[in-house]
């Protein structure tokens, strides 16, 4: 008699769209989809503006898997088994994006990025008689600095004679008014999107505005109109979510074209200005113990050890405006820069962009990394666990002293974490508690760092890491490291 | 530059939006029982359709007179 099969290792998938599910698969982004999606999906991809946007890259290329390639798949038990659950029909394979990243990881710039793309294709896809079924941060990821709408299961035919937009108000929540608290109240998108899935509601907002800002624009259309209307609006009155059809189909489209329009003059108001200041702002400019020399022999060193591994994924930890982010780009390497100040990767953002330098940036902070959000923290992964062992080279230049110091994180932890997050080199710039930086940041309470020695740094390193050479930075106590994780 | 009939149109309609703004702030009060988030949203988007909605006709209106004088000119 033959053994009964495995039980199916239940997969993780999405399950908000009730017109399919996409899920990770041995490295593979697929799609199961089923007959609510499958009418839309077609008239998606046999449109003409769905051809030009795949093409272009701002949807992310997908196709349909033959008959073939769907039977060897849901030969897996596990597969199969979502694919009947979710009443699949047909599965799709994107293009995998090299690193995902989530909304509270972006900076405004790219919040409003991704804001101008959702509007892009909302209005695009009207000509074909098409329209975006939901209007959330969460359809887009980024590839490097530029944004990719990823939800193909998003676009749906609409009704010649709609003239609403139905995601309106969820466009407003998750990009209009994030974006608005960050220029208004300096809020960070970590602190507003981390525990909030679906934005800010225009009352919360309201609630925080002054009443001089309440008749000023964007936040009497954005913030106070809807809070009134919404409080003069009887709870148990649903006729308003009816949809209502206009007989006059040009009429409909007219009024729609507006409405997009309108929304964005709206986030082109909230563009986050260039040139802001913040604390890290200046820091390459003026507050390094480098001198101009020193600089370029470090910066020699970290090219070079990129070059000569041919390093083709970096982690630049503390990439600050992202100096040596740009270096590893330039040498063809596909880079993630971290900094927990969204303002200076701002410009390392708007920098990636203009050079089209393959950089991701976003505002983690490692020593606090994302958690796993959503539904039993699953929805999105943490930082880390998108991190480790993803990148062939870590970069840890003039950051660990913040890390020591300000975070109070053991030496042997921050490398242990690096070799988690590195398959091969890290490029360590070691700083010891006589330097002036690391002063700065002790305020006095030196003696927590007195055993802190470039022969402690070397013991614990060698741990995981070979070293392959050492540089002393001249007229400092300051060395870089340039390591090979052992195998 | 100039503006367009529609949008000369356009102006008195948002100034009396304005003013009914400015009645509902003096009435304010505050919401004590649960609101249905969003609703808000959505009249105002309502209502902004129906704004619009009414310059797509004057729009017409205007198309029509400038047809009708095109021959002559």
């Amino acid at each position: 008699m033959s053994e009964p099969p495995l039980p199916a290792q239940p997969i993780t998938a999405s399950f908000r769209d009730p017109a399919g599910s996409v899920f990770r698969y041995r490295e593979r982004v697929l799609r199961v989809v089923n007959e609510t999606g499958a009418a839309d999906l077609e008239a998606f991809l046999a449109s003409q503006s769905g051809r030009k946007l795949m093409a272009s890259g701002a949807v992310v290329p997908t196709r349909a898997l033959d008959p073939a390639e769907c039977r060897e798949l849901l030969a897996d038990p596990s597969v199969r088994e979502l694919y009947e659950a979710r009443g699949g029909q047909t599965i799709l394979e994107h293009e995998r994006v090299d690193f995902p990243s989530f909304p509270y990881e972006w900076t405004a710039e790219m919040l409003h990025a991704a804001g101008t793309l959702t509007l892009d294709l909302a209005q695009a896809l009207l000509a074909d008689g098409l329209g975006l079924k939901d209007g959330t941060p969460y359809n887009v990821l980024f590839r490097g600095p530029e944004p990719v709408f990823i939800d193909v299961l998003s676009f749906e035919r609409r009704q010649p004679g709609d003239a609403t937009w139905l995601p309106y108000a969820q466009f407003v929540r998750t990009f209009l008014l994030p974006l608005l608290a960050n220029q208004a109240y300096g809020l960070g998108l970590d602190q507003i999107l981390t525990t909030r899935r679906d934005g800010l509601e225009p009352e919360e907002v309201y609630r925080w505005s002054k009443p001089s800002q309440r008749l000023r624009p964007p936040f009497f259309s954005l913030v106070s109109m809807p809070t009134w209307l919404g409080a003069k609006h009887k709870q148990d009155d649903t006729s308003i979510y009816r949809k209502k059809l206009l007989s006059d189909s040009e009429k409909a489209r007219f009024i729609l074209d507006h409405l997009l329009d309108g929304l964005r003059r709206t986030l082109h108001r909230l563009k986050p200005v260039e040139g802001k200041i913040s604390v890290w702002s200046d820091y390459m400019a003026t507050n390094n113990n480098y001198t101009t020399d020193h600089f370029q022999a470090k910066q020699r060193f970290v090219g070079e050890a990129l070059a000569e591994f041919r390093s083709r994924s970096v982690l630049d930890v503390g990439s600050n405006t992202g100096h040596f982010s740009a270096i590893a780009a330039r040498g063809g390497a596909k880079v993630v820069a971290l900094d927990y100040d969204p303002v200076v990767l701002g410009t390392v953002w708007r920098q990636a962009r203009e050079e089209k330098l393959e950089i991701l940036p976003l505002a983690v902070n490692l020593t606090r990394p994302s958690p796993g959000t959503g539904w039993r923290n699953q929805e999105c992964a943490s930082f880390l666990d998108r991190a480790r062992g993803k990148f062939d080279a870590v970069l840890m230049l003039a950051v660990i002293h913040h890390m020591l110091v300000t975070e109070r994180v053991p030496l042997a932890d921050i490398i242990d974490l690096a070799a988690e997050l590195t398959t091969n080199l890290l490029v360590i710039e070691f700083i010891a508690p006589d330097d002036s930086m690391f002063q700065r940041l002790t305020r006095g309470r030196e003696e927590l760092h007195q055993d802190l020695t470039p022969e402690l740094f070397e013991t614990l390193c060698a741990r995981h890491f070979e070293t392959v050479r050492m540089q002393h930075v001249e007229g400092t106590s300051r060395r870089l490291y340039l390591l090979r994780k052992r195998a | 530059m100039r503006k367009s009939p529609a949008e000369q149109f356009l102006n008195p309609l948002f100034r009396a939006i304005f003013l009914i703004a400015l009645a509902m702030f003096a009435t304010e009060r505050e919401a004590r029982a649960y609101t249905d988030p969003g609703s808000g949203a959505l009249i105002w988007q309502m209502a902004v359709a129906g704004l619009v909605g009414v310059s797509f006709y004057f729009r017409r209106i205007t198309a029509w007179f400038k047809k009708r004088k095109g021959p002559k000119v």
